[in-house]
């Protein structure tokens, strides 16, 4: 934790903007806040049928109160999670989300792990300067990937799927009649985890290679050459290891890119987690839970920079020395 | 050259599709068999009339697809030059003025950065008007933190050049600066971010439509799969629905993206690949008393728009087994290509040719995998210590060890061993302790010593040294020719500007000037009376001023077919404008009409 010292400033300053804004949105943008609180289904419905509980609900927010003070509420309830209620579901914000996040991150987390991986080996080897077939061959199938944006790739492989039978689920995430049983989710996780993988691997693919074209020119790799090392040796050794923290950087740095893309694809797929609430939330136009899915992803997003950026250090001696002095 | 000019051709092909992408969003009412509003029956499969098929209310798909690439088009126009503008503006004035300045806005710029796009953009849209404007407005306004960033370092990097700085100094005003010096070099960085950034704003825009947040009346390529997706497109086996529309995303996202990096791709291709391009395999190495000699060898660099840049011509060298040689020379004169050459280091796009004999095998046919089995086992290269010569993200005693394993097949601590007590030897203090640190814990003078140090435990027998006392210290320096010096079973090729230094350590001179030689004499003999007069003033100019030998008179121009000091000689006459030829005199040669010829 020493490690992140020195840039926790760049975290705090991101959460306290993502809080501001998400305060902003709702207090400043057009129209009655109060429909931004509740929602529009859940403040039609009491405007129509209870116009009292209206007032009230505006003195519960408190409205009437000047914004410094409205602000400083808002910023107690979000730490404490008290993230709204949302009508529609009849149910707090903060419960909802949280369960949607659990199957997000059940389909999210493997996936980006698998094409971070995926992504770095193929990368690697492709970017390797010479007469090379692995570049010749994946980079134009990765770029014709990476050009197709995830969800549409995701009805690409359902209209194939489609017409070859059961094969695996077209959609949701398990069947009724067998409960939770692990296998059954992993059944329904086939079609939308290839989706995601394929796409990831494609975009980090592409982040790889040039990273390692660009390490090829560095004058250590020519010292190593010198040395008499084997090309593989040099690769996976030197260029690799020093490829390995801008890479990751820009892994975390679009990671909100690709959880943006896996979001689509679960609407795609009917798949139960925070992409399809996003959708639903959407519809009916329930804003609380946009606001508070919008807070999480963030939250998520500066999380995984935070890693990143432990890792790096951990592999970066330059870094943790800086941090250190720091 | 064929296949040159279909690569050439194929370059164009990008901009071509998406040239015709806009122009069928600029006319799409001849292009269009229907206008939207005319209405057919729903959900009809595709057939002549319909190439497409009909939507759920009856619409025609093909023209619903022509007039909506319009809008697509237009977000993704409107969303890129609006984040490339703000990003553009943002990275030069935090490049430029630096400071306050440039903390400040980079950390906005990294916060902006930590914001998930497409989430803000949804719950922006959600909450406002979501009309195509709305949406162009909202992803531009947070897709400009990555162009920031990338032209701040293109400023960074032009703002150090010299034009800058000299136009600083007249007195041009920063705006003046910026506008005209600055980012007229950082154009071709900030066209291929637009075009980037279009592409990307064409996804979001699309995931956007896609999720129902755009405004029905101004249907986009997004909102097509929005309404193929709830009106039960895939359950009516409706492909034209969905497929034209993926294909159009995708197409024009593949023609930006592909646009986009040709343009940041500007380096060429060839550099940056090293590697001996030869055939022969490594043969048995034979014990001969020439133990190197290398005839006529020229290395020509080729640009990628086909200028040759010749970097050595018609070297010929020889090195006896324990002899040393030094080649000095300017910056620039080609001395360190040469040890790259003889290495079989040199970029793809470098053609060598003559003979370079090494016991008995020509290194100038040799392959690039029987060069691997040369290199540190029998022939060793010290680089230069500036820029990362050493991996920074290796432990020092690592990357000793890794050559020491090379040649002599030891265990890792053995290796680890042998490591430290070579480092020892070259006099870096407490080498135990301080050879488990990293690269950047060590001064220029030790990282120069770490690198000798490497070429030495590799026990080749020929040792290419470039440069190997920049930045050591007097005293350093005569340490190292004492060790050097002691390994009389090791001959070597010393590549230098440091003249006491070649003198005290080497037993042969070679001069070098603009890619030839002009000299080669036994040391005692160069140093006693040098022959040729560059060689005569490098002796007299002062190796702590970068051995730049002082320019003579500035008017004459130098003749490419003639002697190259001809411009810079006291001695110059007219036959200098021809190529004097390498005269032999007995133990040296020189290449002066002054001596003969």
């Amino acid at each position: 934790m020493v490690l992140i010292r020195g840039k926790i400033w760049r975290y705090g300053l991101a959460i306290f903007f993502v809080l501001g804004l998400n305060f902003l949105i709702v207090q400043l943008l057009p129209g009655d806040p109060l429909v931004h609180l509740v929602g529009e289904e859940a403040y039609f419905h009491l405007q129509g049928q209870n116009p009292r509980a209206i007032e009230a609900l505006r003195a519960k927010y408190g409205l009437e109160r000047p914004i410094h003070e409205r602000f400083l509420s808002f910023m107690a309830n979000t730490v404490c999670f008290r993230l709204g209620w949302s009508y529609h579901y009849g149910q707090p914000v903060a419960r909802i989300i949280l369960y949607r996040l659990k199957w997000t991150l059940v389909l999210l987390c493997p996936a980006l792990l698998v094409s971070a991986v995926l992504g770095l080996f193929l990368g690697c080897w492709s970017g390797r300067p010479g007469r090379n077939a692995a570049d010749r061959i994946m980079t134009p199938l990765f770029l014709m990937i990476y050009a197709v944006p995830a969800y549409c790739l995701a009805f690409l492989l359902l209209l194939a799927f489609a017409s070859m039978g059961g094969l695996f689920p077209l959609g949701g995430m398990r069947e009724a009649a067998r409960g939770t049983a692990m296998w059954d989710v992993l059944r329904h996780m086939v079609l939308p985890q290839a989706v995601l993988v394929l796409h990831a691997t494609a975009y980090l693919y592409m982040i790889m290679r040039s990273t390692v074209r660009q390490t090829f020119r560095e004058n250590y790799v020519i010292t190593a050459f010198g040395k008499g090392l084997k090309p593989k040796k040099v690769l996976f050794h030197h260029v690799l290891l020093n490829a390995l923290p801008p890479y990751l950087a820009a892994v975390a740095v679009n990671f909100g890119f690709i959880a943006g893309g896996a979001l689509l694809v679960e609407v795609v797929f009917s798949w139960q987690g925070m992409g399809s609430l996003m959708y639903e939330a959407v519809m009916s136009r329930d804003y609380p839970i946009l606001s508070g899915c919008f807070l999480f992803l963030s939250l998520s997003v500066i999380g995984a920079n935070m890693v990143a950026d432990v890792i790096c250090a951990y592999i970066d001696p330059r870094i943790r020395d800086d941090l250190a002095v720091r | 050259m064929i296949s040159q000019s279909v690569k050439k051709t194929a370059a164009f092909a990008p901009a071509v599709v998406l040239g015709c992408l806009v122009l069928a969003a600029v006319f799409p009412g001849p292009l269009a068999p229907f206008s939207p509003e005319t209405l057919d029956l729903p959900y009809m499969m595709p057939n002549g009339r319909h190439l497409l098929g009909t939507d759920h209310i009856g619409q025609d798909l093909l023209s619903e697809l022509i007039y909506s690439a319009r809008i697509s088009l237009c977000v993704a126009l409107f969303a890129s030059i609006l984040a490339t503008s703000l990003g553009t503006l943002v990275g030069t004035i935090s490049g430029y003025f630096g400071g306050v300045f440039d903390d400040w806005l980079m950390r906005i710029t990294d916060v902006f950065l930590l914001l998930p796009a497409l989430p803000l953009i949804i719950l922006l849209a959600a909450y406002m008007d979501s009309g195509p404007l709305n949406i162009a407005l909202v992803i531009g306004l947070t897709a400009w933190p990555a162009t920031a960033r990338v032209v701040r370092t293109n400023v960074l990097q032009e703002r150090g050049k010299n034009f800058t700085r000299s136009a600083r100094t007249f007195g041009a005003g920063h705006f003046y600066v910026m506008g005209v010096h600055i980012l007229p070099n950082v154009l071709q960085v900030v066209l291929a971010k637009g075009t980037l950034a279009a592409a990307s704003a064409m996804v979001t825009e699309a995931g956007v439509s896609f999720l129902g947040l755009g405004d029905p009346r101004f249907k986009s390529w997004g909102a097509m799969l929005h309404e193929a997706f709830t009106g039960g497109g895939l359950l009516n086996g409706a492909y034209g629905w969905y497929l034209p529309p993926i294909f159009c995303i995708s197409m024009t996202v593949l023609c930006l993206t592909l646009i986009g990096q040709r343009w940041i791709e500007t380096e060429d291709e060839s550099s940056g690949m090293i590697g001996a391009q030869g055939h022969d395999p490594l043969k048995p190495l034979k014990r001969e008393k020439e133990l190197l000699q290398v005839k006529d060898l020229s290395v020509v660099f080729s640009d990628p728009d086909g200028t040759l840049l010749p970097a050595i011509e018609q070297v010929d060298l020889m090195v006896n087994e324990g002899h040393r040689l030094a080649v000095v020379g300017e910056t620039g004169s080609g001395k360190s290509v040469l040890l790259l050459a003889l290495m079989g280091l040199l970029p793809r796009n470098a053609a060598v040719t003559g003979e370079i004999r090494f016991k008995g095998q020509d290194l100038c046919r040799l392959s690039e995998k029987g060069f691997q089995g040369l290199r540190g086992r029998h022939l060793a290269y010290v680089p230069q210590g500036a820029g990362q010569a050493l991996n920074p993200l290796m432990r020092v005693d690592a990357q000793v060890a890794e050559a020491a394993r090379i040649h002599q097949r030891l265990s890792r601590s053995a290796a680890m061993d042998s490591a430290v007590k070579i480092l020892q030897q070259m006099g870096i203090p407490h080498a135990a302790t301080r050879s488990r640190q990293y690269p950047h814990q060590y001064s220029g003078g030790m990282i120069q010593r770490v690198l000798v140090a490497m070429g030495l435990v590799t026990g080749a027998s020929l040792i290419l040294l470039d440069e190997p006392t920049k930045g050591l210290d007097a005293e350093n320096r005569d340490h190292m020719r004492h060790i050097l010096k002691g390994l009389k079973q090791k001959s070597f090729v010393l590549v230098t500007h440091d003249l006491p230094f070649a003198r005290g350590f080497a037993d042969r001179i070679t001069v070098m000037l603009n890619s030839r030689m002009v000299e080669s004499a036994p040391a005692k003999d160069f140093f006693e009376n040098p022959l040729h007069p560059y060689a005569e003033a490098l002796l007299k100019a002062q190796p702590s001023q970068g051995l730049k030998v002082p320019s003579l008179c500035h008017a004459r121009s130098v003749d490419p077919a003639g002697c190259s000091f001809q411009a810079r000689c006291s001695k110059v006459f007219s036959k200098c404008r021809r190529m004097p030829p390498m005269k032999d005199m007995g133990e040296r040669s020189v290449r002066c009409w002054l001596h003969g010829a």
